[in-house]
């Protein structure tokens, strides 16, 4: 006969056991997105960081949205927008402005499953879409999600999507002003917008939201044909940017839509000029509008289905977020490779005609979305394990050996004239903030450093892109740089 | 004919006639034997496909047309060997649009180490090789290594011919 409690483990194992969570909850908390504004940039984990976002509507609908999620930050996007009150459900709001709690827990999963993704979340609400549902009964919902959500960093509000449509979206300047001091007095932090859709132009956008002290400007863009061309963007960006606070791209045009006509949507190339003149144009986000994940009632169960089944423009545009590059030196012949495809190094002799990816690198923008003129990059290896690391800093090797970001793993894109890195231009690499520049020995064909401290031919690469890009063309192919494609 | 040659050749005669043809008298278990420790590394040169096929997709980051294999590069007399250059050859010429170094193109075999100075006694280094090209006509690929012993002796290993398969 066993004495009661003979087995149970010693009071020292529990401790262990407890030491353990508080590790782990401590762990997750550190890991976690928390989203801040610094200036009219947004910020992550106190870096200002350009978001890429990408429409989850019906996130709350998503039968499989753990997976859905890991899928949206593998992909390359810094966050969703969710609307839990869409009415393809669950919908978060009752028609007396209170949450429904099984719905409510659905929203706290998926948040939270957000979190481990390292996510942000833009929580949109919709009013519309609970029949009976007044701008009064809102502000209590509001307030009450503000109440329940206070301990998510991850997360910004949008307190009515398109509040100025004259329609059933139609809400009042004075109530979102009562809706967002009733969220402010539940959670001082919590970042809010308000959406305005294109019926009102930018500035209109711009100066609602700093009448109503709101914390960034959330507007969707115009519906027109050229609405991604670089002059339409910059002057939508600009108005915006006038007060002073973040400008959010929140609803770029939409891929599809069954109701309504729209135009320059169907192909990835428009969504890949926008984000890129949107980043260029200083906003502070961007939102991939797509209607992928927006009911789950109908079609695949898994998003990545969803995406797939449209080649263009979603899987096109999803894959082109972790662009893969080739660096062509300026023989014209010779690509960058990272001798056993990382982890040693880097030699310039790769030819087009060499089989193997150890001349594919990875390129990422530390300040987030496409890559600019000017950007500080990170090059990783066709091995996933590596970064390309001049050595020192600067002054010595080039070496495919660095196990994370740091300051050697640094490097500074550019080209002339500024603007964004297009397929085949002509780029250099300077090591951080260094004055010392990649260079192909011979200018392609043998070896590498980063021991010039000009910016000649044999410090300039031809950067061609082996994932899905931007076939605008690139704006300075200047004469005697090579041009021919193909390789790596 | 060098001395050096002549010596070996009566050291060759004379062991022969120490063997004798005779049976032995008394049956006996032959003395056990140690080769002579080889002094010259021995390079083998595999291709996992031979012939190769033409495939469409996958042979470099942006030209997906070519042929292309697993080549293994296996030392086996038990002397090590310093790789210095590669050669890759199209229909028996050498192929400048295959210029590369040995250190670029050949790494690590599949849970090996690889050091681009040196194939380790009995060691092995691995590459994928072949072309990339949608264009391009040649029936043969083939690759050396040249490079030197220990000693500074240059010696230079011929892989058999990789036949590509017609497109």
């Amino acid at each position: 006969m066993r004495i009661r409690g003979e087995h149970r483990a010693p009071r020292w194992a529990h401790v262990c056991v407890w030491l353990f969570v508080c590790a782990a909850i401590a762990t997750t908390d550190a890991s976690a997105q928390r989203l801040s504004i610094q200036g009219d940039r947004f910020a992550v984990d106190g870096v200002p960081r350009f978001l890429t976002f990408m429409t989850m509507f019906g996130a709350m609908g998503a039968p499989n949205v753990a997976a859905d999620l890991h899928l949206v930050r593998t992909l390359g996007f810094d966050g969703v927008r969710v609307w839990p009150n869409l009415d393809t459900g669950p919908q978060l709001v009752a028609s007396d402005g209170s949450l429904r709690p099984a719905e409510l827990a659905r929203l706290r999963f998926i948040l939270d499953q957000a979190k481990l993704e390292h996510l942000i979340v833009d929580v949109t609400f919709t009013y519309e879409h609970t029949p009976g549902l007044d701008a009064a009964h809102e502000r209590i919902a509001v307030m009450a999600a503000a109440n329940e959500l206070r301990s998510y960093d991850n997360i910004l509000f949008d307190l009515q999507n398109e509040r100025n449509v004259q329609d059933r979206r139609f809400m009042s300047e004075g109530n979102v002003a009562s809706i967002a001091s009733g969220v402010r007095s539940v959670d001082a932090a919590r970042i809010i917008v308000a959406s305005n859709s294109p019926v009102d132009p930018p500035e209109y956008a711009a100066d609602f939201t700093a009448r109503l002290g709101l914390d960034a400007t959330a507007y969707h863009e115009p519906r027109v044909s050229n609405w991604y061309q670089l002059p339409i963007v910059q002057s939508v960006i600009n108005a915006m940017r006038a007060n002073g606070r973040p400008a959010y791209m929140q609803e770029s045009m939409t891929t599809r839509d069954d109701l309504y006509f729209y135009p320059s949507h169907d192909r990835a190339e428009y969504f890949l000029q926008a984000i890129a003149y949107a980043k260029l144009s200083g906003a502070a986000g961007w939102c991939f509008h797509t209607d992928a994940a927006v009911d789950y009632r109908k079609g695949p169960a898994f998003l990545e289905d969803r995406l797939k089944a449209d080649p263009e423009p979603e899987w096109a545009f999803v894959n082109s977020l972790k662009p893969k590059i080739v660096l062509q030196t300026a023989n014209g012949r010779n690509f960058l490779v990272a001798e056993g495809g990382g982890g040693a190094g880097v030699r310039a002799d790769r030819t087009a005609a060499s089989p193997g990816n150890w001349g594919v690198f990875g390129i990422e923008a530390l300040s987030g979305g496409p890559v600019i003129s000017g950007d500080k990059v990170a090059l990783t290896t066709p091995d996933g394990a590596h970064y390309l690391q001049a050595t020192g800093g600067g002054g010595s090797s080039l070496r495919a050996e660095g196990k994370s970001v740091g300051s050697w793993e640094t490097f500074r894109i550019e080209k002339a004239g500024g603007g964004v890195i297009h397929d085949g231009d002509a780029v250099t690499l300077r090591a951080n903030d260094s004055p010392w520049y990649v260079a192909a020995e011979g200018g392609g064909g043998g070896t590498t450093n980063v021991g010039s401290s000009s910016a000649a031919s044999w410090e300039t690469f031809r950067i061609f892109f082996v994932t899905p890009h931007s076939t605008d063309a690139a704006s300075d192919r200047s004469a005697g740089a090579p041009a021919k494609r193909e390789g790596g | 004919m060098p001395i050096r040659g002549l010596a070996s050749i009566a050291a060759v005669l004379v062991c022969a006639a120490c063997g004798g043809s005779g049976t032995p008298s008394t049956p006996s278990t032959p003395p056990t034997t140690t080769p002579p420790a080889a002094t010259t590394p021995a390079l083998t040169i595999t291709f996992t496909d031979n012939p190769v096929p033409y495939k469409t997709t996958g042979c470099n980051g942006s030209t997906p047309q070519g042929w292309y294999t697993d080549a293994r590069v296996q030392e086996t007399a038990g002397v090590a060997f310093i790789p210095k250059t590669l050669t890759q050859k199209l229909d028996g010429v050498v192929a400048d649009s295959l210029a590369e170094s040995y250190a670029s193109r050949f790494g690590a075999c599949a849970g090996g180490m690889f050091d681009p100075a040196l194939i380790p006694p009995k060691g092995a280094v691995c590459a994928v090789v072949g072309i990339c090209s949608a264009t391009q006509t040649a029936s043969t690929y083939q690759l050396q290594i040249s490079g030197t012993d220990l000693s500074g002796q240059v010696l230079t290993f011929t892989s058999p011919l990789l036949q590509l398969s017609p497109r």
